[in-house]
C-alpha cells in the first residue's frame, strides 16, 4: 500500500511540475484518453465535458511540454491537422493525478457534509 | 476516428483564406524553430478559432503570451526542449542537449551582467573603505564614520567576488577544453567554423579587454593596495573594466572633464563585454557539452546563484543603511560611501539579472534530469 501510495505521488508530481499549465494537461489528457484527436477537436471536446474553452496559445503550450515530455505523441497530420494520442506515461501520470485530485474532493465533500450539512 | 463534430465547419473560400492570412500573422509570434514543428497545425487551428470567434482580444493576447514563451524557451529561460519530428525519439534527445544547453548560456549570460555590475559596485565601496583606512591613519580626526553596513559590504563583497570570479573560471575549463577537442577532431569545415568564430571573437574581446583595462587603470590608492581586502592590481583592473557602470553620464560637463582615452574606454568597454559575453553563450550552446559537464556547470551555476544572491543581500543592507543614515534620500553620508541612485539602479539590474540566472538555472537542471 504504501509503495502504491509512493508510485501516486510521484506520477501525479510530474503533472504538478507543468506549474500554471498542469490545468490544461490535465484536461488535455482527459480529452486524449478518449481517443486520438487533432487541437481543434480537443478544444471542442474539452469545451464540452469541462465547459473550459482553452485558448489557442494555452492548448499548445500545454501540447507542446506534455509531447516532450512523452506523455502524449503526435501522429501523421491529416489535412494539415495533426492528431495527438496518449502514451502509457501520460495514462500513468493522469491516473495518478486525477487520484490525488479525487482524494482532495472526497475529503472536502465529507468534511463539508460532516460540519455544515450539504454535499 | 474523429467525430464529425469535432471537425470545424469550412467557411466561403474568400473567408477561409482571410482567416488563414489572420493566422499566419499570429502565428510570427513565435520563433522560427517552434513555427517548423508546430506552425502548419497551429495555423489551421488558429483558423478555425479566427472563423468562429473574428474578433478576439483575448486570443492575440493569448498567442502573444505564448510566443513570447516559445522565444523564451528558445533563449533557456522558461519551458521545455521542442519535441522533435513526430516519432523521431533520437530528435527529442538532440533537443533536450540543446535546450539544457541554452539554459546554461543564459545562466551564464546573466551571471557575467551580474558580475560586471556587482564589480563597479564593488570597485565603490573599496575605494571608500581604502580611503577611508589611510584618513584614519594620516588625519584620525577627520576620517569618515563608517557604518556596520559599510564594513560588511566591503568584506561581504570583496569574498563573493573572488569566489565568482573563480566559478567562472572553473566553468570555463570543461567548456574551453570541449571546444579545443571538437576543434582539434575531424570534422567538417562548417561545423568548425561554427565553433572557431566565438572561440576567435571571445579571445580577441578578452584581449582588448586586457589592454584596454591595464591602459587606463591608474593604480591610484582608491582601488587597491593598502588596506585593501583584496590586491591592488587586481581591484585596479576590475575598477577599470567596469568605469563605464558610473553616473558621470548623467553629467556631461563633469565627463568631458575626464582624458579622452578614459572617456573612449567608457563608451567602447561595455561593446567589448558584451561581444565577450556573447561569444562565450555561442560557444556553450555550440560545443555539445557532454551531459556530465553539463551536468557540472548546472552545479556551479547553482553555487553561482547562492553567492549572488548572498551578495545583493549585502548591497541591499548597504543602501537601506545609507538611506537611514543620511538627511534625505541617499544622502548626506560621507562622501567616500555616498549611496546615489545610480546604486539604487545597479541594484535593480542585480536583482533582474539573478532572478534570470534562477530560471535558467532551474531549466537547466530540470531538462538535464530528463536525460
Amino acid at each position: 500500500m504504501a509503495h502504491r501510495d509512493a508510485g501516486t505521488s510521484a506520477g501525479d508530481a510530474v503533472l504538478a511540475g507543468f506549474g500554471r499549465y498542469a490545468g490544461p494537461a490535465t484536461l488535455i489528457l482527459s480529452s486524449l484518453a478518449d481517443g486520438a484527436k487533432h487541437g481543434y477537436a480537443l478544444t471542442k471536446d474539452v469545451e464540452e465535458f469541462a465547459g473550459v474553452r482553452l485558448a489557442p496559445g494555452t492548448l499548445y503550450e500545454a501540447l507542446s511540454r506534455l509531447e516532450s515530455q512523452g506523455m502524449i505523441e503526435a501522429l501523421e497530420a491529416e489535412d494539415r491537422r495533426r492528431p495527438y494520442r496518449l502514451t502509457a506515461a501520460g495514462a500513468a501520470a493522469l491516473q495518478a493525478h486525477l487520484a490525488a485530485q479525487r482524494r482532495a474532493t472526497e475529503t472536502g465533500l465529507r468534511r463539508l457534509a460532516a460540519n455544515w450539512g450539504s454535499a | 476516428m474523429i467525430p464529425e463534430r469535432m471537425i470545424p465547419e469550412r467557411e466561403s473560400p474568400a473567408g477561409d483564406d482571410a482567416a488563414r492570412l489572420r493566422a499566419a500573422r499570429l502565428v510570427r509570434w513565435y520563433p522560427r524553430r517552434w513555427r517548423e514543428r508546430y506552425g502548419d497545425e497551429f495555423t489551421e487551428l488558429l483558423a478555425s478559432d479566427i472563423a468562429e470567434q473574428p474578433d478576439s482580444l483575448a486570443r492575440t493576447l493569448d498567442v502573444a503570451r505564448g510566443g513570447l514563451l516559445a522565444r523564451l524557451a528558445g533563449a533557456g529561460l522558461a519551458g521545455c526542449a521542442l519535441a522533435g519530428r513526430p516519432g523521431d525519439a533520437g530528435e527529442l534527445v538532440v533537443a533536450r542537449a540543446r535546450h539544457a544547453a541554452a539554459g546554461l548560456g543564459a545562466l551564464g549570460a546573466a551571471s557575467a551582467v551580474f558580475l560586471v555590475v556587482g564589480a563597479a559596485q564593488w570597485s565603490q565601496l573599496l575605494i571608500g573603505w581604502v580611503w577611508a583606512a589611510r584618513l584614519r591613519q594620516q588625519q584620525p580626526g577627520s576620517a569618515p564614520q563608517l557604518l556596520a553596513a559599510d564594513r560588511n559590504a566591503t568584506f561581504g563583497a570583496s569574498a563573493a567576488i573572488l569566489a565568482l570570479l573563480a566559478l567562472a573560471v572553473l566553468a570555463a575549463l570543461p567548456v574551453l577544453a570541449t571546444v579545443a577537442a571538437r576543434l582539434a577532431a575531424p570534422g567538417s569545415p562548417g561545423q568548425r567554423g561554427r565553433l572557431a568564430w566565438p572561440a576567435v571573437t571571445l579571445a580577441a574581446a578578452l584581449t582588448a579587454l586586457a589592454i584596454g583595462a591595464r591602459s587606463v587603470e591608474n593604480n591610484w590608492i582608491g582601488t587597491g593596495g593598502l588596506h585593501s581586502p583584496v590586491p591592488g592590481g587586481l581591484a585596479a583592473f576590475i575598477w577599470a573594466v567596469t568605469l563605464f557602470v558610473s553616473a558621470y553620464w548623467a553629467h556631461p560637463g563633469m565627463l568631458a572633464a575626464f582624458p579622452d582615452a578614459e572617456r573612449a574606454w567608457m563608451a567602447l568597454s561595455p561593446l567589448v563585454l558584451a561581444v565577450a559575453v556573447a561569444s562565450a553563450v555561442a560557444l556553450v550552446r555550440r560545443a555539445g557539452l557532454s551531459p556530465r559537464i553539463a551536468r557540472f556547470e548546472a552545479r556551479l551555476g547553482l553555487a553561482c546563484c547562492v553567492i549572488m544572491t548572498a551578495f545583493l543581500a549585502l548591497c541591499a543592507a548597504w543602501l537601506a543603511s545609507a538611506w537611514l543614515a543620511s538627511a534625505g534620500p541617499l544622502a548626506g553620508r560621507p562622501a567616500l560611501f555616498h549611496a546615489g541612485w545610480i546604486n539604487v539602479a545597479g541594484a535593480a539590474v542585480l536583482a533582474l539579472t539573478l532572478a534570470a540566472a534562477l530560471q535558467s538555472s532551474r531549466t537547466a537542471a530540470r531538462t538535464l534530469s530528463r536525460g
